[in-house]
């Protein structure tokens, strides 16, 4: 997305949550239809596996009960992915131990290689999703923001509640030990 | 795999990869890529891991729609107009206090205590309060219906007064005139009410013949 066509969607963001305010129930389908595959895709990149739409929903949920509180100096959707990643940790916290981390073996994960041209092509993807998963838990996190989802520094350092300098070291520490890991 | 020396193209791989260059950074960047090797490796590292990230399952954007709580201003606006109501009805009533309070007149001991309204030729029945002096001149064994006036009042004419006399009342006295505003009629009665005898005059009619 251009830095036209952000500035175009965080208008829009505001207008439809001042309509929703207004009481128009439409403008909440609307953000939802605009943010919630985002969402997911989030979760999914931070590791989460299981009920997706469920916390993509609570995250939602906890929004809108809180939009009063959002004071519009970041964008709705790193506000958003700033409330769902504290969901993602208080799952974690609450279910350490069942939390199942797919691996790239995983038969569900290798349908997503079937469009991958050859088996080297699908043999990096593999190796190379190894070397995130190999991260530690901020790494990974800030890693996969930043490369999975395009972040920038400034918003990854609102969603982590940090500093952009604090994000963009776990960053650049975080490709040396994914180079250092696949140069093994 | 080694680094380029240039955090600055480092930190921009990502965003060239997502879009998110101006189109004059973004052919900077793909200059700086055509003659450096350590950030062409890199680049496609980055595209691989972009590429290898799992999917998401999609959402159903009606169930979580659905879930959504109503905006506390639309959950409100059924329920401030029973609210104003209330308030208006509240605000009435304690007009309504507030002119009955308002229409106390007090003068010296020994006069007859009248409204000034048409009903000047009428006693204030009941006593509005403790305050009030309701006399009736005439002999020295004449019933009197007396109350110590502990402080003269001079009370303003009828007209709202929700502060002032009131406010100066004790939460006894509050009481007091609240339950004589009960037995009260909101607006008197046009109709001259009959005059009770005083138990002293009849005597003294019968000793003077």
């Amino acid at each position: 997305m251009n830095p036209g066509s952000r500035t175009s969607a965080e208008t829009t963001d505001r207008v439809l949550i001042e309509r929703w305010q207004a009481g128009d129930s439409r403008a909440a389908t609307e953000l939802v239809s605009r943010h919630a595959e985002a969402l997911a895709r989030f979760a999914t990149s931070s590791g989460e596996r299981e009920e997706i739409e469920e916390l993509v929903q609570d995250t939602f949920v906890r929004a809108f009960s809180s939009l009063d509180a959002f004071r519009g100096d970041s964008s709705l959707r790193t506000w958003l992915f700033t409330i769902e990643r504290r969901l993602m940790l208080d799952r974690r916290r609450a279910e350490k131990r069942k939390r199942s981390m797919v691996s790239i073996e995983n038969a569900d994960a290798a349908t997503e290689y079937d469009a991958l041209d050859g088996m080297v092509a699908q043999e990096t993807a593999i190796r190379v999703r190894r070397a995130v998963d190999s991260l530690s838990p901020m790494q990974r996190d800030v890693f996969t923001m930043r490369v999975e989802q395009g972040l920038s520094y400034k918003e990854i350092a609102v969603i982590l509640d940090s500093t952009e300098g604090a994000a963009r070291v776990h960053y650049h520490n975080a490709m040396r030990a994914v180079k250092e890991f696949l140069d093994d | 795999m080694t680094d380029c020396v240039s955090a600055e193209m480092r930190d921009a791989l990502p965003d060239l990869i997502h879009g998110r260059l101006e189109a004059d950074r973004a052919a900077e960047v793909e200059e700086h890529i055509a003659s450096c090797a350590e950030c062409a490796a890199e680049l496609e590292l980055l595209r691989n891991v972009f590429a290898s990230a799992p999917s998401a399952p999609s959402m159903n954007v009606g169930r979580i729609a659905s879930a959504i709580p109503a905006p506390a201003r639309a959950q409100r606006s059924w329920v401030s107009p029973l609210i104003r109501i209330a308030a208006v009805i509240a605000v009435v009533s304690a007009g309504a206090l507030a002119i009955n309070v308002g229409k106390r007149v007090t003068q010296p001991s020994g006069a007859a205590v009248t409204m000034p309204t048409s009903q000047a030729s009428q006693p204030i029945r009941p006593a509005v309060s403790s305050e009030v002096v309701t006399v009736r001149p005439g002999g020295p064994k004449a019933e009197q219906l007396h109350q110590p006036v502990k402080s003269p009042t001079r009370v303003a004419d009828v007209g709202l007064s929700l502060v002032g006399e009131v406010d100066d009342l004790s939460d006894e006295r509050l009481v007091t005139l609240i339950n004589e505003m009960d037995r009260m009629d909101a607006i008197p009665s046009a109709e001259p009410e009959a005059i009770s005898p005083v138990v002293g005059d009849a005597k003294d009619s019968g000793a003077n013949q």
